[in-house]
């Protein structure tokens, strides 16, 4: 069986309110997949029962065969899955670095030695990239940090922590022109790299670029159709009512 | 600006008359009370980090602000674990006006701490354009620790500016949810986020105090 | 503390009402065990209800005053009070004896003629019998029990016996003591399971049935998904003969209840008005304390939830004002014993040249209590600089799973506010009456917007005479 994140039959309450009634979605190893939707639908909610934020009432989440159901959120983020989240908390008080070298370190193997000097030079390339300068490194994680500066922040710890799989929800939004070519770019490193993502997102042009593998459409709390670029073509065009 | 060791200066009556420029560092036993004055145009920065060592702490303060001008600002870091004991008793009392007073205590409990944290403001009726401030933040680390806050004020002059707040709290669930969610444990986590909390405090000590040197 | 003796001169001169005193029955000044038999008796009550306020009275005459009441209460002398009056044995003044200050209000107020002299303490009733014979009508339909202390013990013993007394034991402290020995009218109330009254209860409507004001004991239970809204007092200063005031509120409040218990006091200045309030809320039920204090001379009231099933909500909304020669000494209590409980206080205090106003809260997480939430908010505003505001907040938390925050502060209105309110052609006074009716604006709303009109009016005259 080929590697994928696989979600199957997903069901999830939240507030006493039903939200997902049975949602199958895969992503495969190094495939990139959208998912679109109304307001309101679930999307959000979805990702967040992924990572162990929001308990599961039914259904499947296996990571390349692995499940992921009921483990703790470090044991998920271990195993390989990272979320960007859409309004990440502010952490007052702990840098950057300091997040991201306890991240790195929780991943490292037993008796191992921690390479400083390369998590150093890792993290200046990768701010780098992320058009990020060197101050950066000891400011506090979105701690007053503007809503494109956190989501620079979100790309940022993805590429470092090298996930299998990344979730980025509504990364999109609030970015200028050059702010979201920099995600581009940052999302063709991470393809480049076979990381599988899955992409939530409203607006389908600045997806064009990447061609992405799959576009599904989260509607009624299952997914209602999927297809490729012309189904988020369609929707951006015309509405939800029209891809419906 | 330079530092000075409390024990150094303060008198047998444990009243001292604050020159002015100076940081004070409260390195006193585990209990110790005193009064601290600033005249005028005195502008004194104070810190005390308690916890680190005894079994049962007790502060009392007073700071007088006594003469136009004058300025303080006191940061206090409370560390407290194991069966620790520690009561912190803190005024900060304007008799003239055209003054301000700063004091920010952050506090941290661990295992069967026991922490009290009461402080008073009093703004006397001559010292009017006052400028008096608190603030109390208190992290809780273990279901087994117990903090009480009396934050107080009483206020005799209308022409003051003068606030205070107090909380007391474990770790932010979302703030731990997201670290998790970046692969880091829960203990690795409690660490990362004590550690931050106490860091805005922490940061205001000269680099040769103990607690710094243990970083 | 100088501010001290200046008040208490204030506290000798004021309130000086004279009247003829000649009535047939009379429990007599004082309180002694054969008091609390005559009222007892007098109100034809069974054995148990006898021995709890004999019972009352000994913890009562046991317990010292206590040392952190912040004013002194040795003009109050108990042996000299009268601890029962029935309605017809009220004292009353003349019309003419009643100060011109106070007609003012009813008049800026619009209070109805027929209530005036009632107020004043110029007569002893005024005509709402029949509005309230109606609405017991329409309540008794839907199963809703509406009646005075004394209806509710005897008539309905099995309802309410066995909350009366728990959540303010007569052992509570000195004044709730004394409230169980003499307790007399207030209001008790049952609301059914499921029942949502949408139109509040208001006590105004039983003050004929008896003696209003003293010692009342008001006890409302709120039966499951049920929902009422409970009014006593009023705007308009109420002239009140016994100086000493010590009620009791008790309320039980169901599985998914919900109560708002409205309060607005303006006692004339002679009263020192010492209260207990506290509800019980059970899972998913809330209780909101709306208090609104303006009158007496000496006020302290701590209303207080005791958050004791899961997911219970408790709130606080009050608005206090010190005028000169009065020491407002109020605040909440939100006390969690449950998990994912959550408590919200909202204090705004005014103290108007020497007036004192001061906040006196405590918010307790056990450690039992999980994922609890608190925030508490008090703002005063200073009027003149010989006012005087006061702040005694404790947060008390065990265990690391509840948030407890408090912020206060403290202000006075500027001298550049009154100037550009003047420059767009308001008066000086008028102008304060904006300002503070600003800084009194959003917690106002939570009144029934009579009352909430009727507070600005009377806040507005109150700047008026500064």
């Amino acid at each position: 069986m080929r590697s994928a994140l696989a979600i199957r039959n997903l069901y999830l309450n939240v507030a006493g309110k039903a939200v997902l009634h049975g949602l199958s979605l895969a992503v495969p190893a190094g495939e990139i997949h959208v998912l679109m939707g109304r307001n309101g639908s679930g999307k959000s909610s979805f990702v967040h029962a992924l990572v162990g934020q929001i308990p599961v009432a039914a259904g499947e989440v296996s990571l390349d065969g692995v499940s992921l159901l009921g483990l703790p959120p470090e044991i998920i983020a271990q195993k390989g899955l990272f979320l960007a989240f859409q309004t990440p908390v502010a952490l007052p008080g702990v840098t950057i670095t300091q997040l991201l070298r306890s991240a790195l370190q929780a991943r490292q193997e037993k008796g191992k030695l921690f390479d400083h000097m390369q998590f150093h030079d890792d993290l200046e390339a990768a701010m780098e990239f992320m058009g990020m300068d060197a101050s950066w490194a000891s400011r506090h994680v979105n701690d007053g940090f503007s809503g494109g500066e956190r989501k620079r922040c979100e790309m940022l710890q993805a590429l470092i922590l090298k996930p299998k799989y990344v979730l980025l929800d509504e990364i999109d939004s609030g970015l200028d022109v050059d702010a979201t070519r920099i995600m581009v770019n940052a999302i063709r490193l991470l393809h480049r790299r076979g990381t599988g993502m899955l992409i939530v997102t409203h607006h389908s042009r600045w997806l064009e670029v990447l061609a992405p593998n799959g576009v599904h459409l989260l509607s009624d709390g299952v997914i209602h159709r999927s297809g490729g670029m012309e189904l988020a073509r369609a929707i951006e065009a015309e509405g939800f009512q029209a891809a419906q | 600006m330079e530092y000075k060791k409390l024990s150094t200066m303060l008198p047998a009556d444990g009243i001292l008359n604050v020159p002015g420029g100076f940081w004070f560092i409260d390195d006193l036993p585990a209990e110790a009370s005193y009064e601290l004055r600033l005249d005028a145009h005195v502008r004194c920065k104070f810190i005390l980090h308690l916890g680190l060592q005894g079994h049962r702490i007790r502060r009392r303060v007073i700071f007088s602000i006594c003469g136009e001008n004058a300025k303080l600002d006191a940061h206090v870091l409370i560390q407290g674990a194991k069966n620790q004991c520690i009561e912190w008793v803190g005024i900060q009392r304007h008799l003239i006006g055209n003054a301000e007073s700063n004091l920010f205590i952050k506090s941290t409990a661990e295992n069967a701490v026991e922490i009290s944290i009461i402080s008073k403001i009093i703004l006397d009726a001559n010292a009017t354009k006052s400028c008096a401030y608190f603030q109390n933040k208190n992290l809780i680390l273990s279901n087994r620790a117990h903090v009480t806050a009396r934050p107080e004020l009483e206020i005799f002059a209308n022409d003051v500016h003068c606030s205070h707040g107090a909380a007391i709290g474990g770790i932010d669930p979302m703030e731990e949810f997201y670290l998790r969610s970046r692969g880091i444990s829960q203990r690795a986590v409690k660490a990362l986020l004590q550690r931050a909390f106490a860091e805005e405090i922490l940061c205001q000590m000269p680099n040769d105090m103990p607690c710094n040197q243990a970083r | 503390m100088s501010e001290n003796s200046s008040m208490e001169e204030e506290f000798a001169t004021s309130g000086n009402f004279s009247y003829a005193m000649d009535y047939a029955h009379d429990a007599g000044r004082g309180l002694r065990e054969e008091t609390v038999r005559y009222i007892s008796k007098v109100k034809g009550e069974p054995r148990w209800l006898l021995n709890f306020r004999l019972r009352a009275l000994k913890i009562f005459e046991a317990a010292p005053i206590p040392p952190w009441i912040p004013v002194d209460l040795t003009p109050l002398q108990f042996d000299q009070i009268r601890y029962y009056l029935a309605k017809d044995q009220e004292p009353k003044r003349r019309w003419e004896d009643v100060p011109d200050e106070i007609k003012a209000t009813f008049d800026r107020l619009g209070v109805p003629e027929n209530e005036r002299k009632f107020l004043a303490g110029v007569e002893a009733q005024f005509d709402s019998e029949m509005a309230y014979a109606n609405l017991r009508q329409s309540l008794t339909e839907r199963g809703v029990i509406f009646v005075n202390s004394t209806e509710g013990l005897l008539q309905h013993e099995s309802v309410f016996r066995p909350h009366f007394g728990k959540v303010v034991p007569a052992a509570d402290n000195k004044f709730s003591a004394l409230n169980g020995a003499v307790f007399s009218g207030g209001s008790f109330i049952y609301i059914p399971k499921g029942t949502k009254l949408d139109q509040p209860l208001q006590a105004y409507f039983r003050i004929n049935a008896e003696q209003f004001g003293q010692f009342e004991r008001t006890l409302i239970i709120v039966d499951e998904d049920a929902e009422v809204t409970y009014l006593e007092g009023c705007t308009a200063p109420r002239f009140e003969s016994s100086a000493l005031h010590a009620a009791v509120v008790e309320l039980v409040v169901m599985p998914r209840a919900k109560v708002q218990y409205i309060t607005v006091q303006n006692w004339s200045s002679n009263v020192y008005n010492l209260v207990t309030k506290r509800g019980i809320a059970r899972e998913s039920a809330e209780i909101r304390w709306i208090d609104c204090n303006i009158g007496s001379r000496l006020t302290m009231k701590y209303p207080c939830v005791v958050l004791a099933g899961t997911h219970a909500r408790g709130e606080m909304v009050s608005i206090s004002v010190a005028h000169h020669g009065q020491y407002q000494d109020t605040g909440a209590k939100m006390i969690h014993r449950a998990s994912h409980t959550s408590s919200h206080v909202m204090a705004k205090s005014i103290s108007i040249q020497a007036g004192v106003a001061a906040y006196r809260g405590i918010t307790r997480a056990a450690k039992s209590a999980k994922n609890c939430k608190n925030y508490t908010r008090c703002d005063a505003l200073m009027i003149h600089p010989e006012s005087v505001s006061k702040t005694h907040p404790t947060l008390d938390v065990q265990g690391a799973l509840s948030q407890v925050q408090h912020e206060a502060t403290v202000s006075r209105v500027s001298d550049e506010q009154i100037r550009y309110l003047r420059q767009r052609g308001l008066g000086e006074s008028q102008a304060m009456g904006l300002l503070v009716n600003g800084f009194l604006n959003e917690l106002l709303r939570e009144f029934p917007m009579e009352y909430g009109v009727e507070l600005k009016r009377l806040i507005e005259m109150e700047m008026e005479q500064r």
